[in-house]
């Protein structure tokens, strides 16, 4: 969904859900999602890259934070990844916390 | 006072710098003692699903604190959020799953103990889940199903609860879609309703399940040589000695043991690092260290 910009950086609780990336590589592409400071975090189930795809796969997960990053790693040897796009699908769910 | 000596771990370098073994403070040792031993491969360890296996042997004093002679301190690599895990000393322990550390801190608390403690890090096999539930999760309920023509793209809410019955936690829990895994959830500890969104790409009715994946001992293989740190007490003092060093894969030794260095070739396409010993002329791949990427905070 699109946000408006006003709606960063208010306090806004949102659930991020999803993520949907175009990636290749080699390997298996392990993702994360990371609150603020690096307090709490959701580990993705990991994307296992091929160096040709049609696809887009959509990654889901379960989290719900003010804000979020995604944290993309990969840790064999040889492994790469290349990524030409990022889609995080988020979803308001609450205007703040208390206090 | 008498004589404390150190050898063998504390002059080996992990590829990363990081010495794989570590006696803090002013060199005095004796109760609290604390050897840091870093993880395997140069590390540190990043992989939640390794497991630590602790021998530890010799002789322990006997009475009211025979406990807590020795602890083992896991240091989250990321939170800074360390827990502590103590051994009755002669056993075997093992670490809880979900094990993400970048050091294991083995602290002697005992003035008079004689302990060998051997130090197994143990990988379950790549590839292979194997389910080992004992206590399957109740069956979930599907709710706002719904399929995309567009993107040929299925997804369902998938809602269960699980309430870990075991001695260890689960590793995660899995959906699975007329039984091919789906969408997994890590598990949490006192976390017993979980809701979470599953996707299919083909349009049919389908049957979910729920798997809690968990790995037993039988099914872990062990992958490094085993490291022993021997901590030989007598009061008030303490010598630490070490032997060997972690190696996975055979290639984290060739770091230690020989005179290794020289400076970047870029190669296109080279995805790995290549070590030179100087005086043999040898070389060995080895692994970048975890590279990573990490987009800006959302939104």
């Amino acid at each position: 969904m699109a946000l408006r910009k006003s709606n960063s950086g208010e306090g806004s609780i949102y659930h991020y859900g999803s993520v949907r990336l175009r990636a290749l590589g080699s390997g298996n592409l392990r993702m994360r999602l990371i609150s603020l400071s690096d307090t709490k975090e959701a580990i993705m189930a990991p994307l296992v890259l091929s160096t040709a795809t049609d696809r887009e796969p959509l990654k889901t997960v379960n989290f719900k934070q003010q804000r979020a990053s995604l944290e993309i790693s990969t840790t064999a040897i040889d492994e790469y990844f290349s990524i030409d796009k990022i889609v995080v699908y988020i979803k308001p769910v609450g205007s703040s916390y208390p206090g | 006072m008498s004589d404390k000596s150190i050898s063998g771990l504390t002059q080996q370098q992990g590829n990363d710098g990081m010495p794989i073994a570590d006696i803090p403070g002013d060199g005095g040792l004796g109760p609290d003692t604390a050897v840091i031993i870093a993880g395997a491969t140069g590390l540190p360890i990043s992989d939640p699903s390794i497991s630590i296996q602790l021998f530890p042997s010799g002789a322990f004093a006997t009475g009211t604190d025979s406990l807590g002679q020795i602890s083992v301190v896991k240091t989250f690599s990321n939170s800074g959020d360390d827990k502590n895990f103590f051994l009755s000393g002669g056993g075997t322990s093992f670490l809880p799953d979900g094990f993400y550390a970048s050091d294991i801190r083995v602290v002697v608390n005992h003035v008079d103990a004689v302990i060998d403690i051997t130090i197994q890090f143990l990988f379950p096999p790549v590839g292979d889940f194997g389910p080992s539930a004992t206590a399957p999760p109740e069956p979930p309920t599907a709710e706002n199903a719904a399929w995309d023509a567009e993107s040929e793209t299925g997804s369902v809410d998938i809602i269960f609860t699980y309430t870990n019955e075991d001695t260890f936690d689960p590793i995660g829990l899995v959906v699975l879609a007329d039984g091919v895994p789906s969408v997994s959830v890590p598990f949490e500890s006192g976390i017993t309703e979980y809701t979470v969104r599953a996707t299919v790409f083909t349009e049919g009715v389908y049957d979910f399940t729920v798997a809690a994946y968990k790995y037993t001992t039988s099914e872990i293989t062990a992958e490094s040589a085993a490291v022993s740190v021997s901590l030989t007490g007598a009061d008030p003092d303490l010598s630490v000695t070490g032997s060997g060093g972690f190696s996975v894969g055979g290639s984290a030794l060739i770091v230690f043991s020989t005179d290794a260095s020289g400076i970047y070739t870029l190669a296109k396409n080279k995805r790995n690092d290549t070590l030179y010993d100087r005086e043999t002329g040898l070389t060995t791949d080895v692994k970048i260290p975890d590279p990573l990427a990490r987009i800006g905070y959302i939104p």
